[in-house]
């Protein structure tokens, strides 16, 4: 009995984790999008 | 935009409850095996772990010759991608084997047919994420894990068609030999559905996530270069 | 000059170059005896048990060796450069590649055929009999085809040689198991129907892994 739910621990565990994962992902590439964006938005400050 | 995000909503909506059901089934719906009592329930976890494992890289192997073919660096995203969900539910369904095989055959391991290919499957995971990693550059990593994604496939017939091949004490083709009640099978069946579409998921996240990064650090080496 | 005979051009400049320095074949040959001693004396005293262990002691004995000396070809080309001087004659990029499985084969077959004469000498076992002699030929023929694919591959990785073993032993595994089971069946003195279904194996995946590996080659030494 323990070594199914032990299983079914660790997939869940698994997959939590990966989403996790990806989200956090997601997060640091948006941050980069808009620290490009201030990057871009200063160079044509620059440039006038 | 607008368009893949209500796409990829409603796909982790699909996939969610798919896996409710599924875990529904594995938990309440089916009936508990006669020799091998609740143990046995892992085989709902263990069979499409291992048919995604392989379906992993079967994909690898579709992606690097596409790669090779067109060089589109998406296709080279799309098999690292594979690679990395390959291996982990690879790796998930050698653990789960091992979690039903200490109940049920009272070992962690043996080197059956079936269980030495799974093995072997892991490693050539393995291989293909190693030159992956100690490639000098990223477009020598896309080309040499394309290598590796196309000749480590030959092994994997043999390793989907070892329970058939080889006798042994493996619970093989037990669909096949309607060893399974009806209500066994539906449920193996919603349970394989689920974790397809979760890794068919999973698939697409990652594969455009690496698509974005790459995009995004090629536009910042644009911006960089002209200050 | 037809294809075989450029591959064979190829095959020769490299066997010259190894008889010319040695540096290998004493080293490799070295390693592979002192592996049959370890051997030897992890499988202890007791016959029976000998035996039953030699057909895997074998093959194991010459996967370790034939990774050693796969790991040659390419790396002695990176250090002199001759890679590129290689790829600018007139040979296309599969003829080098016939013309090194040629020569890696070679090599390893000379290793194993002394191998299984120490092999002989030291556990008392004949294992010179033709069908073995086959098996080996064969699966080497296997471990030579991916085994050159990837030690070129490997050259030009950051880790080098270390990764060629990570790379090329879990794709020809079957073929070793094969041989493995196979030298059991010849060793018990069983027929041919105990032979043949590993013989098949190994001769069904050495004719894949060969002519993937022979595609796909020049995809590792473009630049």
């Amino acid at each position: 009995m323990e070594y199914f739910l032990t299983a079914t621990a660790i997939i869940w565990a698994v997959v939590f984790g990966y989403v996790l994962f990806i989200i956090g992902r997601q997060r640091k590439l948006r941050q980069e999008i808009e620290s490009l964006k201030q990057l871009v938005a200063e160079k044509q400050k620059n440039t006038r | 935009m607008k368009g893949k995000e209500s796409f990829k909503t409603a796909g982790l909506v699909v996939a969610l409850l798919l896996f409710m059901w599924a875990l529904y089934m594995i938990f309440i719906f089916v009936p508990t095996e006669a020799t091998m009592g609740i143990s046995q329930r892992i085989f709902y976890f263990h069979v499409p772990l291992a048919w995604l494992g392989l379906l992993g890289y079967t994909l690898v192997f579709f992606g690097s010759i596409m790669y090779l073919w067109k060089r589109r660096s998406g296709w080279d995203n799309f098999s690292s991608s594979a690679a990395e969900l390959g291996f982990i539910f690879t790796t998930l369904f050698l653990i789960s084997g091992s979690l039903w095989a200490k109940p049920a055959w009272g070992v962690w391991w043996t080197w059956t047919p079936r269980l030495t290919t799974a093995l072997i499957l892991w490693f050539i995971y393995i291989a293909y994420l190693t030159v992956r990693f100690y490639a000098s550059e990223k477009q020598q990593g896309a080309r040499f894990g394309a290598v590796v994604g196309i000749v480590g496939f030959v092994d994997v017939p043999i390793i989907a068609i070892s329970t058939s091949l080889w006798r042994s004490e493996h619970p093989g083709a037990l669909v096949f030999q309607g060893g399974l009640t009806p209500e066994m099978t539906f449920g193996l069946m919603v349970s394989i559905a689920a974790f397809t579409v979760l890794f068919v998921y999973f698939l697409a996240i990652r594969t455009s996530l690496k698509q974005q990064e790459m995009e995004v650090e090629r536009l910042r080496e644009l911006v960089e270069q002209d200050q | 000059m037809s294809f075989l005979s450029k591959s064979l051009a190829v095959a020769r400049k490299e066997t010259i170059a190894e008889l010319r320095t040695r540096e290998m074949v004493f080293a490799v040959l070295v390693f592979t005896i002192l592996v049959i001693v370890i051997f030897n004396f992890t499988a202890g005293v007791d016959q029976e048990v000998i035996r039953a262990a030699a057909p895997g002691l074998l093959w194991a004995t010459f996967s370790f060796s034939g990774t050693l000396s796969l790991n040659r070809t390419f790396v002695r080309e990176k250090e002199n450069g001759c890679l590129e001087g290689l790829m600018s004659c007139p040979a296309s990029r599969e003829v080098i590649y016939v013309g090194k499985v040629l020569s890696n084969l070679l090599f390893m077959l000379v290793i194993e055929i002394i191998a299984l004469l120490v092999f002989t000498l030291l556990f008392n076992i004949y294992v010179l009999s033709p069908p073995l002699l086959v098996i080996t030929v064969l699966a080497t023929f296997g471990f030579a085809t991916v085994g050159t694919l990837f030690s070129g591959l490997s050259a030009n990785t950051k880790a080098r040689e270390m990764v060629l073993p990570i790379l090329f032993l879990p794709i020809v595994l079957p073929v070793i198991i094969a041989a493995v089971r196979g030298s059991e069946q010849v060793l018990a003195g069983k027929s041919w129907a105990g032979l043949s279904p590993w013989f098949q194996l190994i001769l069904a995946f050495d004719a894949v892994l060969s002519v993937v590996s022979f595609l796909v080659f020049p995809y590792v030494i473009e630049e």
